[in-house]
């Protein structure tokens, strides 16, 4: 698999403060990176470093192949955008001046690009308005639209949603979607608002302590979060034998323990168990969300 | 570099016929009031350049923090921008300010003072024309000073915003800027306290400080041995060693 953004075993130390430590993450090409955790577990952290804007203690990452430590990774940044925490805009200039700073910056030609950026991100009837006189949500997607002067490959989005209202996370969340299905860009978006992520995002990184507890696909996560029933039995390789023959999907777990993906009639699946001397021990509903997913993973309030 | 240059001159563009508009009047203004004597036309303008060169050091603390206030360094960090590039291109903008305002003030300053004079300035009556021509000359000799040493002055506006890195950057400059225009007074202590180790080093500071040498020009151009070139190479060398411990400072900091 071809990785945008590859960490190796980062740490960033802020005195006596380890804000990362060995944070090892993999961000394949094409896809919507969904960056998972509490406030303060090293996510803005992390995209301050791959920005350039800090230097990692320890550890280094590639992007687009190239490391950090390399002289070439100011041209690999020249392949990217961000938006960090707030949106970088002067305030005192209308959005298209913004746009202009960032082409210049970029050393673009012309700026024939700006009308189509400013439509993307649905500002282009601000006219004269200075970008200081913006709702929440126009500077966020002023911010957006900075960062894809120069048709980066890769985005990073550090918390796009935050205090926007209901039509600007609607409005955001579409704009990173057609980002990503029409431009193939990559993103990164790191956020703690569970629900809206699994709406977007197509990989995950759950990161706590400064650590990457878990990676997964979006599939994978889906699996997990299956509603299910988790049954323990004296012998699972009768239960899947009984299953296989009701054509219910399961997955074995260990010698006595399976998840059954279907609601089967429970007192013909006793019987047929009890048949071929197989008993049931315990049987539970299993639902989990990508909230309790989360909260199971990173250990929830005992954590803290 | 030619990417943040141009970026940091279309930044200061809006500005730009603003500030001119002020220094040009600034220096009419000086002038208007040294063309009360002839002496006080060729001695006068060091108070007022030295405050003109802190007043454009502040300039520079203010406009380049503005860039940490609305985290507008970060899009130059994150395309790809060197460090290096990024402050030495806010340091060649902010000189060429300065000596593009300061070559500004001294032609308004010496033409309107010659308008207001009748070019009697420039003419030497009888009676003092010996001690009006060393005036002259002495005036002349330290143009290039001048010139010099209101650019190597922004090096501290450059260096103090760079390393404070927030709004506090821009205050902070303009804090230092009016505590440097007392230092040269201290020149002046030297015949209540003569035997002053303190006095002497305060003597050499306000040699190689770009803002007390200009303040005290006048002074130091009537010394027999005095050297332009001297005080061109003290602000030189003031400017490189800021430049280098700026960078060295800002090449590791971080960002937020």
């Amino acid at each position: 698999m071809e990785y945008v953004l590859k960490t190796n075993n980062l740490c960033k130390q802020y005195r006596h403060f380890k804000a990362l430590c060995g944070l090892s993450m993999h961000i394949p090409k094409g896809a919507v990176y969904g960056f998972v955790g509490k406030n303060g577990a090293g996510k803005t952290t992390l995209i301050r470093l791959i920005c350039g804007l800090q230097y990692p203690t320890s550890g280094d990452f590639e992007l687009y192949g190239v490391k950090n430590t390399d002289r070439g990774i100011s041209g690999s940044r020249s392949r990217m955008g961000a938006v960090v925490e707030t949106p970088s805009i002067y305030p005192n200039m209308t959005a298209e001046e913004n746009l202009k700073m960032q082409y210049r910056l970029l050393g673009m030609p012309s700026f024939d690009g700006i009308q189509e950026l400013l439509k993307l991100v649905g500002l282009e009837n601000t006219g004269n308005k200075k970008a200081k006189n913006f709702s929440l949500g126009m500077k966020q997607r002023l911010g957006i639209a900075i960062a894809l002067c120069g048709n980066p490959d890769f985005l990073i989005l550090d918390e796009p949603i935050n205090g926007l209202d209901p039509q600007g996370i609607i409005e955001i969340r579409e704009l990173i979607l057609k980002l990503n299905r029409e431009r193939q860009i990559t993103v990164l978006i790191s956020s703690h608002i569970l629900d809206e992520l699994s709406k977007l995002a197509t990989h995950y990184g759950f990161i706590d302590n400064g650590r990457i507890v878990k990676e997964m696909s979006a599939e994978e996560l889906e699996q997990a979060c299956r509603k299910c029933i988790h049954m323990t039995v004296t012998d699972t390789k009768i239960l899947a034998r009984v299953l296989d023959g009701m054509e219910i999907t399961y997955k074995i777990l260990d010698e006595k323990t399976a998840d059954v993906y279907a609601k089967p009639n429970f007192s013909q699946l006793a019987l047929a168990l009890s048949k071929e001397n197989c008993e049931v021990i315990s049987m539970e509903e299993h639902d989990e969300n990508l909230e309790s997913f989360f909260v199971n993973l990173v250990g929830g309030a005992n954590h803290e | 570099m030619s990417k943040l240059l141009s970026t940091e001159f279309y930044k200061l563009r809006r500005k730009f016929v603003t500030i001119l508009v002020i220094t040009i009047a600034f220096a009419v203004f000086v002038a208007f009031i040294s063309t009360s004597s002839y002496g006080s036309f060729y001695l006068g303008i060091s108070m007022f350049l030295t405050m003109f060169g802190l007043i454009i050091c502040g300039i520079t603390g203010v406009f380049i923090s503005q860039d940490f206030t609305n985290n507008t360094i970060r899009n130059k960090l994150i395309i790809g921008h060197k460090r290096i590039n990024i402050y030495l291109s806010y340091q060649i903008i902010f000189a060429a300010l300065a000596f593009i305002m300061t070559t500004a003030f001294m032609a308004a300053y010496i033409l309107s003072g010659n308008i207001f004079s009748n070019f009697e300035v420039f003419r030497t009556s009888e009676i003092d024309a010996a001690e009006m021509r060393v005036y002259r000359d002495n005036f002349f000799k330290t143009l290039p000073v001048y010139l010099i040493a209101s650019p190597a002055l922004t090096t501290l506006g450059v260096f103090i915003s760079m390393t404070a890195k927030s709004s506090i950057g821009g205050v902070l400059t303009v804090i230092v800027a009016y505590m440097l225009n007392s230092l040269p007074l201290l020149n002046e202590l030297d015949e209540l306290f003569s035997e002053s180790k303190l006095i002497e080093i305060f003597k050499c500071i306000n040699q190689v400080l770009p803002s007390s040498q200009i303040f005290l020009m006048e002074n130091f151009s009537a010394e027999a041995d005095f050297s332009p070139l001297k005080y061109i190479v003290y602000s030189l060398a003031f400017a490189v060693v800021l430049i280098v411990l700026g960078y060295a400072i800002f090449r590791k900091a971080d960002l937020k």
